[in-house]
């Protein structure tokens, strides 16, 4: 109990400042506009002028509390503050600056509501919670009480109080955040009677290390608690712990070690060690007790062996302190060495080596590759490797855009050939594929100057390419792309001309056209198979560029479709099977013709203009058979008169 | 400047971009915002520690504490400082007891959302009186504003890859260029500025000091400049697929199970995904490092796939100074260890983990006290080495920072040290000496 005649001044200070806010209190209470009132100015002045410079203020059942001494109230006001505060599980209040009077009076009006419903708000500091500042901050008490539910007895979870009765003043200043120094300085300054400084420092190691564990295992409710861990770094608080063991006189540095090595299994108790650099145990063997230092060779040893290498592996393998001492001379030495035989000239060689090494040209697009396939490699996460194929793409297409064709082209046939994936992630990489394959990607590597290597990468798109294309041209207006677009499509499918048979079954004619017209392009006799499939097309236009790509896919092959189609019901497809047939030399399409014009089923117009091809054509075959129509004397009907008469023409225009 | 003050300053910077930041999101008043200022109080009563009146200035691209130029903390908070040069910001003045008003103000104003300067009085911009030429008279050094731009450039890579999954290769090629021509004329200042470590951007800090590292080795080895800027692209890059693993494994501070073990193994190859994706010249090489700097000589190590050569030389080199770096950084799982510690583990490494000749080139051009080591002397005081020795056991270039009574000298003090007066190697941390913030002086130094 203190008496107003012994107070020093923070104590007067202490009851000044208490009296002016039961004195505000009261007034909030009577007064229908508390804020206009002069004791509740002066208790903003207050707390303004305190701000900072007192220390937390505990709460009882109507008393306050000062590092452990009681403040007898003077007044009434203040005594019914107080235990307001106690009813809404204040424990602590605390000055700390910036108030405004509108601050104090919402700080008033949640103290003035009932228990039970701030409790059921989810209690007084988060009803407090976005208020104007009131130069106070409370601290609240048991939190898991709400929760649970039951009385006073649940344990608070606010590791810093339960420190609180195991740490003097700077630790628990230092658990805030404070320097690794002043930790040290607060154990060293333990008092007599306080216990052991070593069993205090290693507990309250413990203590911080499970309290964290707990924090991050339950965030909300350390929040509750006053917890604030920072989320990238929740153990800086044990690290800056653990680093004030370095401040510590060596004899209880000696100490502390002692009781950590003893229960080396404890939990917490090989981490503490990991903390060390090898140079810092190495230095602290030779103190230890003949136990200690066996127990920490011995786990030198398995901390070595971790796959990370360890701090320890300075001590590993040996078997005393002694030694240690000479290992780590031998560090210096080792270095040594190496100094002077540099200096003798010993490693020249080396270092010319690894200097031509160094200005070696480097050729970026190979490390490129090797990277991606690296990548591709050992990605074993799907989203990862769909990412790793996005690059892989945004890269091919970056160099095309950058006629930058030859290294665009190492990239993808780097990869597809020889695929550094399990066949399980190809549909992967063909949807990343077919997502960069544009007409403007396509067109970019159709017209690159290095036409075989852009022929290998259309290759190697295949099926993504022709559905791009095919969709194109089935829309595109302008006849020059159209055109172009069938050229590509046509290299395209150079290496698998079935991929485009889905399509030749589409209603639009004129886009099956175009995909003869492709199919012919491609210039492989394959294609021939697919070509085929429409040789009977419903549209003439279709049957007419069947003859085209007959003739340049298979020359041979395409004789005795050309001579079919002379009997063809459409007039354009005859007319065009003339003029291709003009052109192919064969010696047997001669043979062909006469036989055709033997059978005597061509339209007359075509026979005539097969007549007329005969005598342009020359051959000992045709001109016999022109001859013999040429020959006939008597001939009925218009149409064999019109056979003759050209056959005459034919013949003379010869001689 | 000790280690304490660049802490000092730190602590400020630190919770001045905090609010900055917090003011933009939240309204004055909001619990988080609130917090920020408290924080920010918190570290402003560190930063004045103590006396009446304190001044920050921004001057060529540096933080002045009293006019001395601040290094470490330029470096680190090397955006925020850009930020306020663009507010026109020249000084700060702290007149103590600060009002958390003003604070606010502060951090708005910096964070450009709002023009009100502070009101209270307790915090002045620009006092005129303040702003006077007579700084420190070495400011911050070309050097460590090269450093800072590969810095800021792996920064924004890696935040553009975490927002983006991709990010521009031009500007980091760009700062890696700038860096290599300082590096190349100041060999030695290079290699004491890449002792600066940073707890709370390990990665960063790490990545740049691996690129000046790389660049001095090839340098030894006499190798074109043309040639190794690649190579110190990809260094600079080398894992920044980092960012792809949870920082909560990357800080977890004890021995990681199988599992935290094979999410840090993607980093590899999330790099090179990721530099592959931004494209680029020289995208292809610095792609590989990323890839292949866990490859190891032997052909263990990940991520594992059908390898039909040995690591190329950019990504062996890059190995040996990774571990360099890492041994001799306080990490999240282990304490930094001394230079000469790790100089054994790569030697111990040598022809399974790393390529033995790059090994010995290392140590060649590192030396048995490379610049930076500190050094405690026979009668107790403790030096910094300053530049490179090319003969073995000749005296070290040093300059002495805490004198035989173990105070902090307030003007270090070049000298030649022979060998045999060093007692051993001591950590920055253990002595509180920052061997990087002196490359000023020593520049200073030099020149004179
Ligand atoms: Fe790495």
């Amino acid at each position: 109990m203190s008496h107003p005649a012994a107070l020093d001044r923070s104590e007067r200070e202490l009851l000044e400042l208490l009296n002016g806010l039961g004195a505000a209190w009261v007034t909030f209470q009577l007064y229908p506009n508390p804020l206009d009132q002069a004791p509740f100015l002066r208790a903003v002045d207050l707390l303004a002028e305190h701000a900072g410079d007192l220390p937390p203020i505990g709460i009882g059942p109507g008393t306050f509390f000062v590092g452990g001494e009681e403040i007898v109230p003077e007044r009434e006001g203040v005594e019914k503050f107080a235990r307001q505060l106690f009813v809404h599980d204040v424990e602590t209040l605390e000055v700390v600056g910036d108030p405004t009077a509108q601050g104090l009076a919402a700080f008033f009006e949640v103290i003035s509501r009932p228990d039970d419903e701030v409790a059921d708000a989810g209690g007084i500091a988060a009803a407090l919670v976005g208020m104007p500042s009131s130069g106070l901050r409370i601290k609240q008490r048991g939190l898991l009480n709400l929760v649970a539910g039951d009385g006073t007895e649940s344990e608070p979870i606010d590791p810093l109080a339960e420190l609180v009765g195991e740490l003097p003043e700077p630790a628990r200043a230092a658990l805030h955040g404070a320097d690794p120094d002043e930790i040290a300085e607060a154990i060293v300054e333990l008092e007599d009677g306080d216990g052991d400084p070593s069993a205090v420092y290693v507990d309250a190691f413990h203590e911080l290390r499970e309290r964290i564990d707990d924090a991050r295992a339950d965030p909300a409710a350390s929040l509750r608690a006053g917890i604030r861990l920072p989320p990238e770094d929740p153990y800086r608080t044990l690290r800056s712990y653990i680093e004030s063991f370095f401040h510590l006189p060596r004899w209880l540095q000696v100490e502390v070690l002692e009781r950590v090595l003893a229960e080396l299994s404890r939990p917490g108790h090989q981490m503490f060690l990991d903390q060390f650099s090898g140079n810092d145990l190495s230095e602290l063997l030779p103190e230890l007790s003949e136990p200690a230092q066996e127990r920490l060779l011995e786990y030198a040893v398995q901390a070595a062996s971790d796959r990370a290498g360890h701090p320890l592996d300075l001590l590993a393998g040996l078997s005393s302190a002694v030694e240690v001492e000479a290992a780590r001379r031998s560090v210096a030495d080792r270095v040594t060495d190496v100094l002077r035989a540099a200096s003798r000239g010993v490693f020249v060689g080396d270092l010319e080596v690894l200097r031509s090494e160094m200005e070696a040209e480097i050729d970026p697009g190979r490390f490129e590759l090797e990277v991606i396939r690296g990548l591709f490699e050992c990605e074993g996460r799907q989203d990862r490797f769909q990412r790793v194929a996005r690059v892989w793409t945004g890269r091919f297409t970056r160099h095309l855009r950058r006629n930058e064709l030859p290294q665009a082209h190492r990239l993808l046939v780097g990869v597809l050939d020889d695929p550094p994936f399990g066949e399980d992630r190809l549909p992967v990489v063909r949807r990343a594929l077919e997502r960069m394959t544009t007409t403007d990607v396509l067109f970019r590597i159709a017209d690159a100057d290095e036409t075989e290597l852009a022929d290998e990468i259309l290759a190697r798109l295949g099926s993504a390419a022709v559905e791009v294309l095919v969709a194109k041209l089935g829309e595109e207006e302008d006849a020059a792309r159209r055109r172009h677009l069938v050229e590509v499509l046509g290299r395209v499918v150079r290496e698998r001309p079935r991929d485009l048979e889905g399509h030749l079954g589409d209603h639009r004619w004129y886009l099956v056209r175009n995909l003869v017209a492709a199919l012919g392009l491609s210039g492989t006799p394959r294609a021939v198979d697919s070509v085929r499939l429409v040789a009977d097309h419903a549209d003439h236009r279709v049957r007419t560029e069947v003859l085209r790509a007959y003739v340049r896919l298979d020359r041979d092959a395409a004789i005795p479709a050309l001579v079919r189609a002379l009997a063809d019901p459409h007039e354009r497809v005859r007319q065009n099977a003339i003029g291709l047939l003009e052109a192919v030399e064969a010696e047997d399409v001669d043979a062909l013709l006469v036989n055709e014009l033997a059978r005597d089923r061509l339209p007359t117009d075509t026979a005539v203009a097969v007549v007329e091809l005969l005598g342009r054509r020359g051959g000992r075959r045709a001109e016999g058979c022109l001859r013999e129509l040429a020959g006939r004397r008597f001939v009925f009907g218009s149409r064999r008169r019109a056979l003759r008469r050209a056959a005459r023409a034919a013949l003379e225009a010869d001689s | 400047m000790s280690a304490a003050a660049e802490r000092q300053v730190s602590a400020f910077l630190g919770g001045l971009r905090r609010l900055s930041r917090q003011v933009g999101l939240y309204p004055e008043g909001h619990p988080a915002t609130q917090e920020a200022v408290e924080l920010l109080g918190e570290a402003v009563q560190e930063f004045l520690d103590g006396e009446p009146e304190v001044t920050l200035t921004i001057f060529q691209e540096a933080f002045f504490r009293n006019r001395v130029v601040v290094p470490h903390a330029s470096l680190e908070y090397r955006s925020l400082l850009q930020e306020m040069e663009q507010r026109g910001l020249e000084t700060i003045t702290l007149v103590p007891p600060i009002s958390a008003a003003d604070l606010f103000d502060l951090a708005a104003f910096v964070g450009g959302v709002s023009d009100d300067l502070p009101a209270d009085g307790t915090i002045v911009l620009n006092e005129p009186m303040t702003v006077d030429p007579e700084l420190d008279p070495t400011p911050a050094s070309k050097l460590r504003t090269s450093y800072g731009n590969v810095l800021d450039a792996i920064r924004h890579a890696s935040s553009a890859m975490v927002v983006r999954g991709s990010f521009e290769l031009g500007t980091v090629v760009d700062a890696v260029e700038g860096l290599f021509e300082h590096t190349l004329s100041h060999p030695g200042a290079a290699l004491l500025l890449s002792t600066v470590k940073s707890h709370d951007e390990y990665t960063f800090f790490h990545s740049v000091n691996v690129c000046i590292l790389s660049l001095a080795v090839g340098q030894m080895i006499g190798v074109d400049r043309d040639v190794l800027v690649p190579a110190g692209v990809g260094a600079v890059l080398h894992d920044i697929g980092k960012v792809a693993v949870s920082p909560e494994i990357l800080n977890y501070p004890g021995r990681l199970s199988a599992e935290q073990w094979k999410e840090i193994e993607i980093h590899p190859q999330e790099g090179a995904l990721a530099i592959l994706a931004a494209g680029g010249e020289g995208s292809e090489i610095a792609a590989n490092v990323a890839f292949e700097h866990h490859a190891r000589f032997d052909g263990e190590g990940y991520p594992r796939v059908s390898r039909v050569r040995r690591p190329h030389v950019y990504s062996r080199l890059v190995q040996v100074v990774d571990t360099y770096d890492a041994i001799t950084s306080r990490r999240a799982y282990r304490r930094a260890e001394g230079p000469s510690r790790a100089l054994q583990i790569l030697l111990d490494g040598a022809g399974s983990y790393w390529d033995p000749d790059l090994v010995r080139a290392f140590i060649q051009m590192m030396g048995v006290y490379p610049p930076g080591s500190i050094l405690r002397v026979d009668d107790g005081a403790i030096a910094v080495v300053v530049s490179r020795t090319e003969e073995p056991g000749a005296p070290l270039s040093v300059v002495t920072v805490v004198g035989p009574d173990g105070c902090h000298l307030d003007e270090p003090e070049p000298t030649i040290l022979p060998l045999d007066r060093v007692v051993r190697q001591e950590l920055p941390d253990d002595v509180g000496v920052d061997p990087a913030s002196l490359l000023e002086t020593i520049e200073g130094g030099l020149r004179v």
